[in-house]
């Protein structure tokens, strides 16, 4: 009997391994179109089996009926590609990391995920996912790949490892990386003052503002980051930040945490520069004279602060204009306003940009249909637009979803809302291109009182459901885009996004002594000669020899 | 026991009182401060506008929270979690404890099966591997899974073998000699005499099921199979951007309901509160045992 | 003579029975899953698996080792952990004999379950209420003020960090300490009271001499079991607490082994300190186990 069964066991192995070397006949089934090609928006001929992972909002139920596996997407999946989705799991995205690190390590992967820097190069390393390089010239569609090539290569670099393509890559708009000086215009009008364009005018500002107690006792002039959170973007994390300090390192063209190259072509940490030491100063200066956060590094909720009227400027990214409202629900005449701020000393701005994304969609190794990827976010991102008119189910719930947008996305959504506001015609463009513009320059007229000549927080209408949006683009973009048309962008860039060999051992160990110095230095409680002492053991202790690293892979 | 108190001791005795209810208000005011923010307005709170009064009174989040379908779910899967582990906890430790109570001469393997659940308190794989073995089980999803997958409680039942032996030996003699067998002497003799050690373990197996949160975010595959504490954990947390996509930073952000997460929180504590009273009394009571353990 | 041997052979199986539940329980949650613990001498590859990564031998220790400040957070690790395990004993076990002073019954009863509820509330929760209430604006600065003290942030001062992280500590977890205490008094006897009365002892007399004597097993169990943890200083406490200020005097393992994953997935790391923390722990246990044995003949289970 048990070698009867054996033997069965063992033809099904042989058997199976028949029909794997057969992959690549003609009995394939592919997604193909109406003549029967393989294409990017093709449709199976038969049912095609995905598993997936979700990270979910748990605090929106789904629609009435609904579930994880049968819902507008997986209907609109099922219908134009004839994949069935199946839910391995799914969790909070406050602990999806854990649970996915948790699914790697034990080798308990899903046929396709998404998955942060971090983890995609593990799973490279690893071997546990799938080679795309044969599947993406055939099924990446003419959007996405139009998005991908506009990042000059960058985003498929980030996503080839020796030659080989191992994810589709996330590609975001840039403007997540600009750290704009949001203000409590409201203060300023009432102090009879003008906006702060240099470090200069900053202090002035900050100081009228804590002198005049414009948020009550204990005003904060300058907001600091919430306790354990990152005082600047880094080449690691590097857009996204909230309420930091990359503000006014950006005004002495200092850029710490960011790999950068000088003149000469030589790599250089930008955390070591003698202008990283010149805006240190100026924050320890800021500090001492309380014009900087005194809670600075052990703020319990950044955020708490600035809606609840105590501090009167900040450092955030354009999408601060979302979170408006609640500091209006609690004082309606809040006015935050965003300004591309503080200049250096030529009149110039210098903003801090991120990497052109941070996610990968993957295929876990063996899976038959590593194609999908493509399929999937062709389809999502030539519907999107379609998607967000039909349902209100939030798009995390879309299988394998990688953002892919064009990078001038928030900026070219700003050109189009100025025109339609001053009543001239609106640059032509694609909803497929700009998915959300459509909705954007609907829902105007519901945000913004007519006849849109003055942005002032009394002609908003907080209570539509688009106003976060609308104002965090005519603000907070508006901000960027004016610069522009100034003149007085200068875009800065890291050399490099991701880690080299040395920095697994030793980056943990340099990184601490780095944030440990520079808070220390800025609350007054070391020198500033103290970052001397800093940058020579940072030297010492791998600096040089990662940053060699960093060097030969600009090189090459 | 009626004294006459001195003014001395009257003193000693305000003195005490005074201490007990400062340190009973000091822990009594975390809570308030929750209860507090509960009862606020979703704006005040989110501004740090609440002390441990209510600012802007309202039963919003409460309301919230009875529509709350998954919230009830999760708290029925603790209670089933708490029950079960109860139910297996308390008789197999129990049973374990007597004979290891014994000394070395009464039961010879005693002291090798006690230091290995010793090391077993100790050691441990680590949650990949554990995770993997939990699978192999078919554990996953399960509320056996729940209540047994933190594996088997030494510290409880090193306590439980500690009190045994503080039993005095004659009891258990008078019984041998008139012909009781191990199973009569443990159900009759040592488990009434024991409530107060039964009734602590009985209570940190409750707490510790209740309390805990990481097993059942990685034995569970979706939410509707999370006990209690991991769903609200998962909407109370400290930020870690570092590890999020922007997608995602959004998303936290917007999960982020301060009222509500203190409503929560504090529903989530009153099962446990009420369970404690009734325990409470057999710690008050008092035992009258021939003597204790020297 | 036969007939004894019967039974005690039958008490024999008896008693194997009983712990055979228990034994089955350890065998299949804790035992099976310890071959991960190999994973501690390898470079653990998720796609080759425990069983097919490459072994490094002590490679992953000597990593920790090299590490430059590797003194200063086992330093802050045991500085911190042994406070908590002396106070974790001392302040329950006080409180618990205060507690017992105390006649009135409901006032009893309801001190012991209003102390016990900060135990119920996270740490992420808890951080944040300490926070505030030790910030630079908090009620304690407040209080300080009244005295002519300059406001500091309490949480942010790395010569505070350690005493503050311990003392919040012990105040959450005091009252649920205590009940393995307080269950151990109902055990004493009323009548020795009574009997010390008569002798005319005094309540401090009886305190020294009745009560803590009774409790005196439980106490010596509990702080030899609390020995396991010299390693742990509580990561979930210290992470919602701690910030790069504080660095010097509040980085424990944990902490520094967490970041180090968040810069690099390392499980091989993370199951290598795990084992190291088991290891002194139990030696630890153990070793105050055969002292407490050899010198004073005395059993602690």
């Amino acid at each position: 009997m048990k070698k009867k069964q054996l033997l069965a066991a063992g033809l099904a192995g042989i058997m199976a391994l028949g029909s794997l070397t057969m992959t690549g006949t003609a009995a394939e089934n592919l997604p193909v179109d109406e003549s029967g090609n393989p294409s990017p928006f093709g449709k199976y001929e038969e049912p095609v089996t995905v598993e997936v992972i979700q990270s979910i909002n748990p605090t929106i139920p789904l629609p009435e009926g609904d579930s994880a596996t049968d819902n507008y997407y997986t209907r609109y999946i099922k219908e134009n590609m004839n994949i069935d989705i199946k839910v391995k799991w799914q969790a909070a995205s406050s602990d999806y990391s854990q649970k996915l690190n948790l699914a790697i390590a034990s080798n308990d992967l899903p046929d396709i995920l998404v998955v942060d820097e971090q983890a995609f190069k593990k799973l490279v390393k690893s071997d546990l996912i799938e080679d795309l390089t044969p599947y993406y010239e055939t099924y990446v569609s003419d959007t996405v790949r139009a998005n991908i090539d506009q990042t000059d290569g960058k985003a498929m670099e980030r996503a080839t490892v020796d030659g080989k393509i191992y994810a589709l890559p996330n590609v975001q708009s840039e403007a997540d990386s600009f750290n704009l000086m949001w203000i409590r215009q409201d203060w300023l009008d009432e102090l009879n003052l003008e906006a702060p364009t240099t470090i200069e005018e900053l202090e002035t500002v900050a100081k009228a503002f804590v002198d005049n107690q414009m948020g009550g006792e204990n005003t904060i002039g300058i907001l600091g980051p919430t306790i354990n959170s990152r005082l600047y973007n880094d080449f690691i994390v590097s857009a996204n930040n909230m309420n930091n300090l990359d503000g006014i390192f950006q005004a002495y063209q200092s850029y710490p945490g960011f790999w950068l190259e000088d003149e000469n072509g030589e790599v250089v940490y930008g955390s070591i520069t003698e202008k990283t030491k010149e805006a240190l100063g100026e924050l320890q200066k800021l500090y001492a004279e309380g014009l900087l956060d005194q809670e600075l590094g052990v703020r319990k909720d950044a955020d708490e602060a600035w809606k609840s009227g105590k501090a009167g400027i900040l450092f955030s990214p354009w999408w601060h204009g979302y979170n408006v409202k609640d500091a209006i629900a609690n004082d309606s005449e809040a006015e935050w306003k965003a300004y591309a701020s503080p200049l250096a000393a030529d009149g110039q701005w210098y903003p801090k940009m991120g990497s052109t994304g941070s996610n990968y969609c993957v295929v876990r190794k063996g899976y038959e249909h590593p194609e999908v990827v493509f399929l999937l976010n062709n389809f999502l991102r030539r519907d999107e637009g379609l998607f967000t008119l039909e349902t209100n189910l939030e798009l995390s719930y879309y299988p394998g979803r990688v953002v892919i947008a064009p990078e001038d996305e928030c900026s070219f959504s700003v050109e189009a809302l100025k025109a339609e506001m001053a009543g001239e015609e609106i640059p032509e463009y694609s909803s497929a291109d700009y998915k959300s513009l459509d909705s954007d320059l609907l829902s105007l007229p519901g945000c913004l009182a007519e006849p849109y000549d003055d942005l002032g927080i009394e002609n908003w209408n907080t209570e539509d459901p688009n106003f976060g949006r609308i104002y965090s683009l005519l603000m907070g973009m508006m901000a960027v885009t004016d610069a522009e048309e100034e003149g007085i962008v200068n875009r800065t860039y890291s050399v490099l996004y991701s880690q080299t060999e040395t920095m697994e051992k030793k980056w943990t160990n340099l990184k601490k002594k780095e944030d440990e110095t520079f808070l220390k230095i800025i609350i007054g409680e070391e020198p500033l000669d103290a970052f001397d002492t800093f940058v020579e053991e940072w030297k010492a202790e791998g600096g040089d020899e990662i940053t060699a690293e960093v060097q030969e892979s600009v090189n090459k | 026991m009626v004294e006459k108190k001195t003014i001395g001791q009257k003193v000693v005795n305000g003195f005490i009182v005074l201490i007990l209810l400062i340190l009973a208000l000091s822990c009594l005011l975390p809570l308030l401060y929750n209860l507090a923010v509960s009862l606020s307005s979703k704006a005040a709170a989110e501004a740090g506008l609440v002390s441990f009064w209510p600012v802007d009174f309202t039963l919003a989040a409460y309301k919230e929270i009875m529509g709350d379908k998954s919230f009830f779910v999760s708290f029925w899967v603790s209670v089933k979690r708490v029950g079960l582990s109860l139910l297996i906890t308390l008789p197999v430790l129990t049973m374990a404890a007597y004979p290891l109570a014994k000394t070395k001469e009464e039961f010879r393997p005693r002291n090798v099966i006690l230091w290995l659940f010793v090391f077993c308190m100790m050691f441990s794989g680590g949650t990949i591997p554990w995770y993997m073995v939990m699978k192999q089980y078919h554990l996953l999803n399960s509320v056996f899974g729940l209540a047994i997958c933190g594996g088997i409680p030494v510290f409880n039942l090193i306590l439980t073998v500690n009190f045994f032996q503080g039993i005095p030996k004659e009891m258990e003699e008078a019984a041998m000699v008139d012909g009781a067998g191990p199973w009569h002497i443990l159900l009759r003799i040592i488990v009434p005499l024991s409530k107060p050690v039964l009734a602590t373990i009985a209570l940190f197996t409750i707490v510790g099921h209740w309390n805990e949160f990481f097993q059942g975010l990685v034995l569970s595959t979706g939410q509707e199979h999370y006990p209690l504490q991991t769903y609200i954990k998962q909407l109370i947390f400290q930020l870690d951007t570092s590890q999020m996509t922007a997608e995602q930073i959004k998303q936290a952000s917007m999960m982020s309901n301060t009222t509500l997460n203190a409503a929560k929180i504090f529903i989530s504590m009153v099962p446990v509160l009420c369970i404690y009273p009734f325990l409470q009394k057999y710690f008050v009571a008092g035992i009258t045992l021939g003597g204790v353990k020297e | 003579m036969k007939k004894s041997r019967n039974r005690t052979k039958s008490r024999t199986v008896s008693y194997w029975i009983m712990v055979l539940p228990a034994l089955v329980w350890m065998v299949a949650i804790n035992i099976v899953p310890m071959f991960g613990i190999v994973m501690a001498f390898q470079d653990f590859n998720p796609g080759k698996g425990i069983f097919g990564s490459e072994f490094v031998g002590l490679e992953n220790f000597e990593y920790m080792m090299q590490m430059k400040d590797v003194s200063q957070i086992f330093t802050n690790t045991i500085v911190i952990a042994v406070g908590k395990l002396i106070l974790n004993v001392l302040v329950p076990v006080c409180f618990a004999l205060l507690l017992n002073e105390i006649k009135n019954v409901v006032f009893k009863r309801c001190v012991q379950t209003v102390v016990y509820l900060p135990h119920f509330i996270s740490w992420v929760v808890m951080g944040g209420i300490l926070l505030d209430v030790f910030g630079l604006y908090g009620p304690i600065n407040g209080i300080l003020s009244n005295f002519g003290f300059e406001p500091i942030a309490f949480f942010r001062s790395s010569k505070l960090f350690r005493q503050l992280v311990i003392g919040t500590d012990v105040w959450k977890e005091f009252g649920f300490n205590a009940v393995v205490y307080l269950a151990a008094l109902t055990g004493i006897s009323p009548e020795l009271y009574e009997a010390a009365s008569i002798d005319g002892a005094g309540r401090w007399k009886r305190m020294w001499h009745i009560t803590l004597p009774g409790i005196k097993p439980v106490i010596v169990l509990m702080t030899i079991l609390a020995l396991g943890n010299i390693l742990n200083a509580g990561f979930d406490q210290i992470y919602n607490l701690y910030n790069q200020a504080v660095y010097s005097t509040g980085d424990i393992i944990d902490t520094w082994v967490y970041r180090v994953g968040l810069n690099d997935m390392q499980f091989s790391l993370a199951t290598a300190v795990g084992l190291l923390k088991s290891v002194v722990g139990f030696l630890m246990i153990s070793g105050s186990y055969l002292i407490a044995y050899k010198k004073a003949n005395y059993r602690i289970f």
